[in-house]
């Protein structure tokens, strides 16, 4: 498959692949521009045209996916990038070692963590023990998870899980003492293993579980704790309100090293949290577990206003 | 992408389904946002595979376990009155007949049955033994219903359609579960459950008893035993030594004294006794993300026995005490005796000497003595290509065996070895096009069958769904259709013959066609599910009345041979509506109308007889259940179930019928204690029949309590 040069473009939509999700950002990014910018012109593609593909080195690319952004890096590293919908494992992935600053941002899918410990406290305000498992790749957030635990007072009961080890035998002593599971997203076997096995092992010890998408909570975990693709496409959106007014000011060469203009590209070019997000509830879960919470709206709510007040929380949003 | 609700209310009832919503459905190496926003996968009986409800290739009906306690199910006919299509009676009052359209009758053999995974299907009564699946219905999880044609993923026996029920794993209770339940009939049930773990083993073993007086006397039958006494152990144990592998292990034991109903007997209710016990281990490794492959392998054994003591023969020949006397005092037979019954019977003089030699002799009808086993293995490959594209396919082996041991009866040793490939694929060619295909290749006695099924699903949008399927399926014969030889005989001579197999038994064909069309509100929890059918069945197994000339005739003059010489037709539609109607109510409404044109050859011999059985088949059926949350404490339940009038195949004709269930539920806490107490009523209006008017079922209370200990 090829494409023609996008010269005559502002800026390419690059899709991983046709999953509803995926079309779901791109058609809330499309949206969002066009009645802010509706001289801007798009275009669609799919990440396995970007390798036929020719277009000129100012112009954006955003890509929706982790193969799109994956891609997108390969054939156009020197591009300007906004990387929709990924997480920040594969943020983390994209930027380690790059040479080329200021060249790529992320709108990121998955949820600060700091966000389900509020929800925690927030479903089981005595909660005195944490308990959550780390796979290979989200190991790198264990210190992470400890401190922002310790702020809040909590103790945490985790656990490393490799692939060569036995799931239930790890997770079934971290739910003898914690108060609540979270379960942190890592890649597709250890999700699917915490997640069969969590579920089962929260409910057999009554011990709620908060999962990161909706599917967590329909299967079985009290709340869920996600965002929309189409938060995530709008988010995107208003990032480009300040790429683009970035642009008509963008620094010289020399002024790139210049403190204030260093500072204000760092604002620019970086990965966001996601600004929206939603909470999932099951109600039949929590009667079966014999606790008491609000409705999703009022979980919203208040898990809202906690980040508001806590400092520590990333408040900085395109 | 809006996110379906399911209709499973268990909270972890669906926890087994997140085996694939969190995985990222590429295997690349950084792909991991997927899993954030995937929808629920709801059936996997279908193509071996998760899959949604809108994008399978079949109507899936799935009863959880809040529905059955909900229904106040007291056995399997209750629940399988849940589900449209479904025809669910007592041939006894423990012997049940449920098969998804088809003729109803004593033994309905088109529907696939199978405990986790594991096919249930007795090949030696054609039909699912019920009472030995040795599982109490408290450790069902969830039922998953094919209703279609499942024969291009579970092989022949699920011609018309397939019940895949899902126990409880180890890991969902913990502690002891004591349930008992006392009321109608004698009712005295009891069970008790137990999960732990055993170093990186977690098991559960549950125990069980039933006992029941069955339906009460009719005062111009006489007294007819269909008493139960059950007992059943079982144990399902699971290991995960890695990330990558799941390991189940099952076993399990029954012990079914109950009542046999034949119709053809002059004895038609009698007491049985079945045992069975089964062994079953399978695993599941995940190469990755998107392969998974897994292994089962299992075995089912059962024993039957069921001999009726008739009398002694020269009683069933009308022959008195005293001419028998006569007839017998000299052995070997005098001449004069032996002239005597050659005049009266026209046998020669071989045949009469032995039949002189037997008149004494006490005959026992029944089926005898029976040895049933099943080895079977199957390795699956379930993968995900890309988003768009995923499927699995498979092989396996199965063994049959069976024995038939009778004094006087049927008397053989055979066994089968069957092979089967399958495989699967589903493609979402467009976002509102998904395309399925899929076929079953069994290699089996009769011949290899091939048996395809394609289908396109269409997401029109705002939830509403289409789909268009087209099947074409084959049923090999079972063992003892193909095999049967139940000819009555005593020292040789034949006095009775019963049932034979025409020799050139084939196999049975389906061609059915499909219009399906599905409602999931993004905003409710409801679901609506219409089914449009068109089912066409030839060479259909039936019985072929022959005159026969055995040498002596006790009973009637015809036998039965299995032949492949009917044809039926169902034409019509089902409509189910379930969900949660507000946080506190739950409804499920269905309802089926079914039309059949049907032909078969009655007798061939003396003039080509044929006839139908169109009215074999209930053209109306119905039932409704709500279930309504008084506070945190209470539920109240309502259960009703209509059929339409139609006369049974080895039954008799009944009138429709109404029921009305109704069941109050009592939910309580105390320390780390919890339990239940049910109250349940049972048909709460006039009596009605069930199969045979003799069955009547009256108004039944039953008293139920569980008590989960920590």
């Amino acid at each position: 498959m090829s494409a023609p040069a996008l010269a005559s473009t502002d800026m390419s939509i690059v899709l991983s692949d046709d999953s509803e999700h995926y079309h779901q950002v791109a058609q809330a990014f499309r949206q969002a521009v066009a009645s802010r910018h509706p001289r801007l012109t798009m275009r669609l593609l799919r990440s396995a045209q970007l390798e036929s593909t020719t277009l000129p080195a100012t112009h954006l690319l955003v890509t929706i996916g982790t193969e799109a952004a994956v891609n997108a890096l390969t054939h156009f590293s020197s591009n300007p990038r906004l990387n929709l919908f990924i997480t920040s494992s594969t943020w983390r992935d994209l930027t380690a070692g790059a040479s080329t600053p200021y060249q790529q941002a992320a709108i990121l899918v998955d949820q600060p963590l700091e966000r389900f410990i509020h929800l925690a406290l927030l479903i089981k305000p005595d909660s005195r023990i944490l308990a959550t498992a780390f796979g290979d790749h989200s190991s790198r957030q264990r210190e992470l998870f400890a401190a922002l635990a310790r702020q809040h007072k909590l103790s945490v009961a985790d656990t490393l899980l490799h692939t060569r080890d036995n799931p239930i035998t790890a997770l079934t002593p971290l739910f003898s003492d914690a108060d609540v599971f979270i379960a942190v997203p890592d890649r597709g076997l250890f999700n699917q293993s915490v997640a069969r096995w969590a579920l089962f092992l929260g409910y057999r010890h009554k011990v709620p579980v908060i999962g990161f998408s909706r599917a967590y909570a329909k299967a079985g975990a009290l709340v869920s704790l996600q965002s929309d693709p189409f938060d995530i496409g709008r988010q995107g959106a208003a990032w480009l309100d300040r790429y683009l007014a970035w642009q008509k000011v963008q620094p010289t060469n020399q002024e790139l090293f210049e403190p204030a203009k260093q500072s204000e590209q760092e604002r620019l070019w970086r990965a966001f949290p996601p600004r929206d997000f939603s909470v999932a509830l099951n109600p039949s879960v929590a009667r079966a577990l014999g606790i008491t919470v609000g409705s999703e709206d009022w979980l919203h709510q208040q898990l809202t206003q906690r980040l508001s007040a806590d400092l520590n929380h990333d408040a900085s949003q395109p | 992408m809006a996110l379906r609700l399911l209709n499973l209310r268990t909270p972890v009832a669906t926890a087994m389904l997140i085996t694939t919503v969190i995985a990222a459905p590429t295997a690349g190496a950084v792909s991991t946002e997927s899993y954030l926003s995937a929808e629920i996968p709801q059936v996997y009986a279908v193509s071996g595979f998760q899959q949604q409800l809108e994008q399978a290739p079949a109507s899936v009906t799935i009863i959880d376990r809040h529905q059955i306690e909900l229904s106040g199910a007291q056995n399997f006919v209750d629940i399988f009155r849940l589900v449209p299509g479904f025809q669910s009676y007592h041939v006894s009052h423990n012997r049940y007949g449920i098969s998804y359209h088809g003729v109803g009758h004593a033994f309905p053999n088109q529907m696939e049955v199978r405990v986790d995974g594991r096919s249930v299907y007795e090949t030696i009564f054609s039909t699912v033994n019920w009472g030995t699946l040795g599982i109490e219905l408290a450790d069902i999880d969830h039922i998953e219903v094919v209703r279609g044609s499942n024969v291009p993923m579970q092989g022949s026996n699920a011609f018309m359609g397939s019940v895949n029920i899902v126990t409880r794993k180890p890991l969902q209770d913990s502690g002891l579960s004591l349930r008992g339940t006392t009321g109608a009939l004698g009712t005295r049930n009891a069970s008790l459950r137990y999960n732990d773990s055993l170093g990186p083993l977690n098991y559960r073993f549950s125990l069980g008893y039933q006992h029941s007086d069955g339906f009460p006397p009719q005062p111009e039958e006489g007294f007819l035993d269909d008493s139960r006494e059950l007992f059943h152990a079982n144990v399902r144990a699971t290991y995960t030594p890695t990330l990558h592998d799941t390991v189940e292990f099952h076993l399990g034991y029954a012990d079914d004294r109950a009542d046999w109903y034949e119709s053809s007997s002059p004895v038609p209710m009698s007491q049985s006794e079945f045992r069975s016990h089964h062994q079953a281990v399978s695993w599941a490794h995940s190469l990755d993300p998107a392969n998974t492959v897994t292994i089962n392998l299992y075995h089912n054994r059962l024993r039957a026995r069921n001999l009726v003591s008739l009398g002694p023969l020269y009683s069933l020949l009308g022959l008195d005490r005293d001419t028998t006397a006569f007839l017998t005092a000299e052995q070997p037979p005098a001449p004069a005796a032996i002239s005597l019954v050659t005049a009266m019977t026209g046998l020669d003089n071989t045949y009469a000497a032995t039949l002189i030699g037997a008149l004494d002799t006490d005959l026992l009808s029944g089926f005898g003595n029976l040895l049933s086993e099943r080895y079977d293995l199957e390795a699956r490959h379930a993968f995900t290509l890309s988003p768009m594209l995923r499927g699995a396919w498979g092989f396996g082996a199965r063994r049959d065996r069976f024995e038939s041991a009778h004094p006087f009866g049927f008397n053989t040793q055979v066994a089968e070895s069957y092979w089967r490939l399958f495989g699967h694929g589903e493609w979402q060619a467009t976002s509102w096009l998904t395309l399925n295909a899929g076929a079953m290749v069994e290699n089996t006695f009769v011949g290899t069958l091939i048996s395809p099924r394609v289908s396109a699903n269409v997401a029109l949008g705002g939830g509403h769904f289409l789909r268009l399927g087209h099947a074409r399926s084959r049923r090999a014969p079972s063992l003892v259709e193909a095999n049967e030889e139940s000819i009555a005989s005593v020292n040789g001579l034949i006095f009775n013959i019963l049932r034979l197999s025409d020799p050139d038994l084939g196999e049975e064909k389906l061609t059915s066609t499909e219009l399906a069309y599905q409602f999931q509100p993004a905003h409710l929890a409801m679901s609506l599910d219409l089914r449009l059918f068109d089912e066409k069945v030839t060479d259909v197994i039936d019985d072929l009345r022959e005159p026969t000339l055995p040498p002596v005739s006790v009973f009637d003059s015809y036998l039965r041979r299995h032949e492949n010489n009917g044809y039926w037709r169902f034409r019509g539609g089902e409509i189910q509506l379930s969900g949660q109607v507000t946080a506190k109510t739950f409804l499920r409404l269905h309802y089926t109308h079914t039309d059949m044109n049907s032909r078969m050859l009655r007798q061939r011999l003396p003039v080509p007889e044929f006839m139908d059985r169109n009215d074999r088949m209930a053209r109306h059926s119905a039932g409704l259940l709500v279930g309504q949350e008084l506070g945190e404490a209470f539920t109240l339940s309502l259960a009703t179930y209509h059929q339409s009038r139609l006369r049974w195949e080895d039954g008799k004709a009944i009138d429709s019928f109404t029921r009305v269930d109704a069941q109050l539920a009592w939910r309580f806490t105390l320390g780390r204690t919890d339990g239940t107490v049910r109250l349940t009523a049972q048909n709460l209006g006039n009596s009605y029949a069930e199969f045979d008017p003799v069955n009547q079922f009256k108004t039944r209370v039953f008293l139920s309590a569980a008590v989960n200990l920590p």
